[in-house]
Parts: structure tokens; C-alpha cells; sequence
């Protein structure tokens, strides 16, 4: 979906409130400095990477792997 | 003789135990060779010359006492410099740890000095083995990336500058520069060599492992550095650990194991991006592995193969942005544009993405280890081509992150060299803990190829 180049840039700060966020953002709850870089080229392939995994069937009661627990007589 | 530092490590360490060379001759050989090709591939942080100088020596004095019995007595290896070595400044190619001195040995560095190694010093690593290039260069082109983030271990070994070194893979660390470098790379198991002491980029996705220029080198490391650790919970309900160096030297059980051996190649994604000369390399590789005795047959990948690549990595910008959010609140300039942007990124990944990331990670293992119960290993290349030109960027790992998020093991071994004399590899990717699969497969496929014995020009 377009949206405007400064809307979820990863380095949101104060003014980043525009995909629903409390007021100072990520930012603001981590205490991470706005150093102003924006990194709207990262952020965006992380978008598209976000949407596809969330668009991706998953059962429910799949549990999430964390670090794999491997165990050879499983294959 | 050849000269020491020409010997691969399985023959140098022959030669010590056989009396015909001394650990203190092998190291200052060595320290020599460094000295005359380091200045043109910068693939050290640091070179210890003098500790390891008195630990050759130490070594060399019990030569033919009960105490030499370490199957690397004397065998000069590099550290990747996100390894803790005690005493020995570990700074991960970053400004935020520039000076930090550890108290401790990492695990797998510990494991290698019981085992008669010694520690030459740490090699480049791209800063905090994430993709922000460190000053290495390929010593086949030294225009050219060695690839990263085991940027130095790859180019110390292909200028033998050492005979052995230590690498991690999150991404294609491990397998992409021993690729560009034309040498042999091991991402084992998750969970096969300890993470201890190794500084993290993403928990859950990180792999120490062995870099060698032969098979066989790599496996003695592995069998070095392999095993459970009381310090990293993922290693202690991996199965025993047998030594995969007997495995390779018993030649009738491997070229038993060789025939009718099965050897899946993926339908797509190892082949999207693959440039002319390599994908006429890995034909050519595949061709070779028929000829071996393997029945080399097209697999169909699962489904949701490219979903978890992306999941991948969502999983690897938020755990890389949670090892560094204290020190990235402090000292945000003090990191790389790189670097700076997936930890940017991974702070505003939702949790519940994160979570489904790793759900999905479920799904493609056990997916996989439904293919892997109809083909014994996966052929694929080891990159989309030759290290890329300039030193700027360490290359693309896409065809090496599949085996990462798994978990599975996977190794690179030499399969040709472009017009323009760049080395290209094959990758084999296996069930997990099955590493010996792929050492023989690699072995038996190396021994019918020359590639791994040519040298680069310096």
C-alpha cells in the first residue's frame, strides 16, 4: 500500500504516530535517540517481509522454533 | 618438502607427529608468510606472533611425550575476532568493543588449544559479523570482497596464512566467503559446536564451525570444537559425536556410503540470480556426483520455502536489534550504516510478526525433513557467482540462509574457477547431525577434482 516516505520508517521518534503507535513511538519506549537517519530502503524490503509472513498460513497451534532442538532419530 | 605453510593441516600435523617438522618450525614459517602477504590482504585484526611463538615452543618441547597427543599439536589456526580468547583484545570488527579484553576462552577456542592448536591471532570480521565490510581482501583478486562476515578466516586460508580457522554463519557467513575464497567451509548442526563466547547477531540463528582448505582439515577441526557444552543449553541433547575424521580416512566405508548415494537438486530459488559461469560449475559439479556413484535427482522445494527466507530474516534484524539496543541507545554512531539499519529495522518488527516468523520456522523444518527422508543431501551452488568485484558490499548470501533458519548443517567445497580465475563453490546440505554425510560426499567429490589444490598468486 503507498504511503508517504516518512510514514513506518524504522526511526520513528516523536513524530512517527502513523500506523497507530502510542505518542513517541518505538523510540520513545526503548529511550532510543532520533539520530534523524531514516533508513526508508530497509525498512520498506522489511515491510514487504512482514506482510508476506503475515500472509502466510500458519496453524495455530504451531509452536514458534526459537533456537531448533534437533534430535537425528526425528528424519 | 613443500614449504611448511603450504602443507594442508592434515599434512602438517603428519609431519609433526612424524618428527620431520616442529611446531616452532611451522609456526615461524607461517608467521613469515604472514609477514611477506598480509599487507596486500589485510585478513588479520591482530597477529600474536609472540604468544603464539612461546606456545610453539611449549609444544615442541614435549614433542614424543604422552602429552603431544592433541591431533592438532602444533597446527597454527585463526580466530574470527567475535570469538573470546582470553587475554586477547576480541573487539568484533566494531568500535563499541574496541579494546575489550575477555577473561575467558570462547568454548570452541578452548577446545582447539586442548587439542594441540595454536592460536595465531583473530581474524577480520565484517563489525559484529553483520554485513559492514572489514578491510579484508580476497587473495585471488585482492579488488575483490573474500565475502563475509568470516572475511579474514577466509582469506587468511586461501593465502595460507594458517592451516585452520573459526568462523560463524547467521546468514552465509561461514559457506559465502569460504566460497569466494576457494576453500572448504562446515556450518554444522545448531546445537553441534557451543556458542559460548561467541558474541551473538541473532541467538537463535547463529553457528560457529570450521574453515579449512581441505575436507579433511575441516574435519579434524569439527571433531576438535564438536560436542556438548554446559554453557550453551542447545548443545546438550545433541546425539554423541563420533569422529568424523575416522569416518573419512575408512576409505571402503566411504565409498560404499558414496554409491547410490541420493542427491536432491532444488526445483528453484538456489538457481534465481546464479550467474552463467557458475550455474555451467555447478552442472559440471552435479555431473561429477553422478559420476561418483550418487543418484543426483530434481527435488521439488516446499511451498513455503520463500516465505521463511523473508522470516528469516525478520528473526534476524529483531534479535540483532535486541543484542544491541543497550549499547545502540549509548553509542549510536559508533555503529555502521549497515549494521544501523537492520537494528533500526528490527526494533519496529512487531512481536507478533517475529513469533510467526519463527512458527514458520517450524513448518520448513519439518517440511524439509519430509525431503530429506526422500534424498540423502542437497546440492546446490554455494553463491550466485564469484565475490563480487570491490570491497564495499561481502556479497549475497541467499543460498546459504535456507540451511541457517533450519538449523541443518551444510558445508562448501571448491567446484571451479572463472575465466577470470575467481574460485566458485558447491554446497551440500544434510539432515541434521549428519555432518558426515556431507564430509564424505565433499571428500570423495574433492578427491575427483583438482580445484582445491590451486593456490592464488601473492
Amino acid at each position: 500500500m503507498p504511503h508517504a516516505p516518512s510514514e513506518h520508517h524504522p526511526a520513528g521518534g516523536s513524530s512517527h504516530k502513523s500506523h497507530g503507535s502510542k505518542p513517541g513511538g518505538v523510540h520513545a519506549l526503548l529511550r532510543l535517540p532520533d539520530h534523524g537517519e531514516r533508513f526508508e530502503e530497509e525498512w520498506a524490503v522489511t515491510q514487504r517481509r512482514i506482510e508476506h509472513v503475515a500472509a502466510t498460513p500458519v496453524p495455530r497451534e504451531t509452536e514458534p522454533a526459537g533456537a531448533p532442538r534437533l534430535l537425528r532419530g526425528d528424519v | 618438502m613443500s614449504e611448511p605453510w603450504e602443507l594442508s593441516l592434515g599434512d602438517a600435523a603428519a609431519a609433526i607427529a612424524a618428527g620431520r617438522l616442529s611446531p616452532l618450525e611451522l609456526i615461524d614459517a607461517t608467521l613469515n608468510r604472514i609477514e611477506r602477504v598480509e599487507p596486500g590482504v589485510q585478513a588479520w585484526a591482530r597477529v600474536r606472533a609472540d604468544d603464539a611463538r612461546a606456545a610453539a615452543r611449549t609444544l615442541t618441547g614435549r614433542r614424543g611425550s604422552a602429552a603431544s597427543a592433541g591431533p592438532l599439536h602444533g597446527i597454527p589456526v585463526g580466530v574470527k575476532d567475535i570469538f573470546y580468547t582470553e587475554g586477547v583484545e576480541t573487539s568484533c570488527g566494531s568500535k563499541i568493543m574496541a579494546g575489550f579484553v575477555p577473561s575467558y576462552d570462547a568454548t570452541s577456542v578452548a577446545r582447539l588449544r586442548r587439542a594441540g592448536a595454536v592460536i595465531l591471532g583473530k581474524t577480520h570480521t565484517t563489525e559484529f559479523a553483520s554485513f559492514d565490510p572489514s578491510p579484508a581482501r580476497n587473495p585471488w583478486a585482492l579488488d575483490h570482497t573474500p565475502g563475509g562476515s568470516s572475511s579474514g578466516s577466509g582469506a587468511a586460508l586461501a593465502a595460507r596464512m594458517c592451516h585452520g580457522a573459526l568462523g560463524s554463519q547467521t546468514s552465509g557467513s561461514i559457506c559465502r566467503p569460504a566460497a569466494f575464497c576457494g576453500i572448504v567451509g562446515l556450518k554444522p548442526t545448531f546445537g553441534r559446536v557451543s556458542r559460548y563466547g561467541v558474541h551473538p547477531l541473532a541467538w537463535t540463528l547463529d553457528h560457529p564451525g570450521p574453515m579449512a582448505r581441505t575436507v579433511r582439515d575441516v574435519a579434524m577441526l569439527f571433531d576438535a570444537v564438536a560436542g556438548p557444552d554446559p554453557n550453551d543449553p542447545s548443545t546438550v541433547s545433541a546425539p554423541p559425536v563420533s569422529s568424523v575424521v575416522s569416518a573419512l580416512d575408512d576409505a571402503r566405508g566411504r565409498d560404499a556410503a558414496m554409491r547410490g548415494l541420493r542427491v536432491g537438486v532444488p526445483d528453484r530459488y538456489f538457481t534465481d540470480g546464479l550467474d552463467p559461469e557458475g550455474a555451467a560449475a555447478y552442472r559440471e559439479a552435479l555431473r561429477a556426483l553422478g559420476d561418483l556413484g550418487c543418484r543426483v535427482e530434481n527435488v521439488r522445494l516446499p511451498d513455503l520455502f520463500e516465505a521463511a527466507m523473508d522470516a528469516h530474516e525478520l528473526i534476524h534484524h529483531t534479535e540483532a536489534a535486541a543484542v544491541h539496543a543497550d549499547t545502540y541507545r549509548a553509542r549510536p554512531g559508533d555503529y555502521g550504516q549497515k549494521l544501523r539499519a537492520i537494528i533500526e529495522a528490527g526494533f519496529h518488527v512487531p512481536a507478533p510478526a517475529y513469533l510467526r516468523a519463527q512458527q514458520i520456522r517450524t513448518l520448513l523444518i519439518d517440511a524439509m525433513r519430509t525431503l530429506l527422508r526422500s534424498v540423502d543431501v542437497l546440492a546446490t551452488p554455494s553463491a550466485p557467482g564469484p565475490a563480487p568485484a570491490g570491497l564495499a558490499s561481502t556479497g549475497s548470501p541467499v543460498y546459504n540462509r535456507p540451511f541457517s533458519f533450519l538449523g541443518f548443517p551444510s558445508l562448501t567445497v571448491p567446484c571451479g574457477f572463472t575465466k577470470s580465475g575467481l574460485p566458485l563453490g558447491v554446497q551440500f546440505g544434510g539432515r541434521p547431525f549428519e555432518e558426515v554425510t556431507l564430509l564424505r560426499l565433499a571428500a570423495a567429490y574433492e578427491a575427483s577434482t583438482s580445484w582445491s589444490s590451486r593456490a592464488p598468486a601473492l
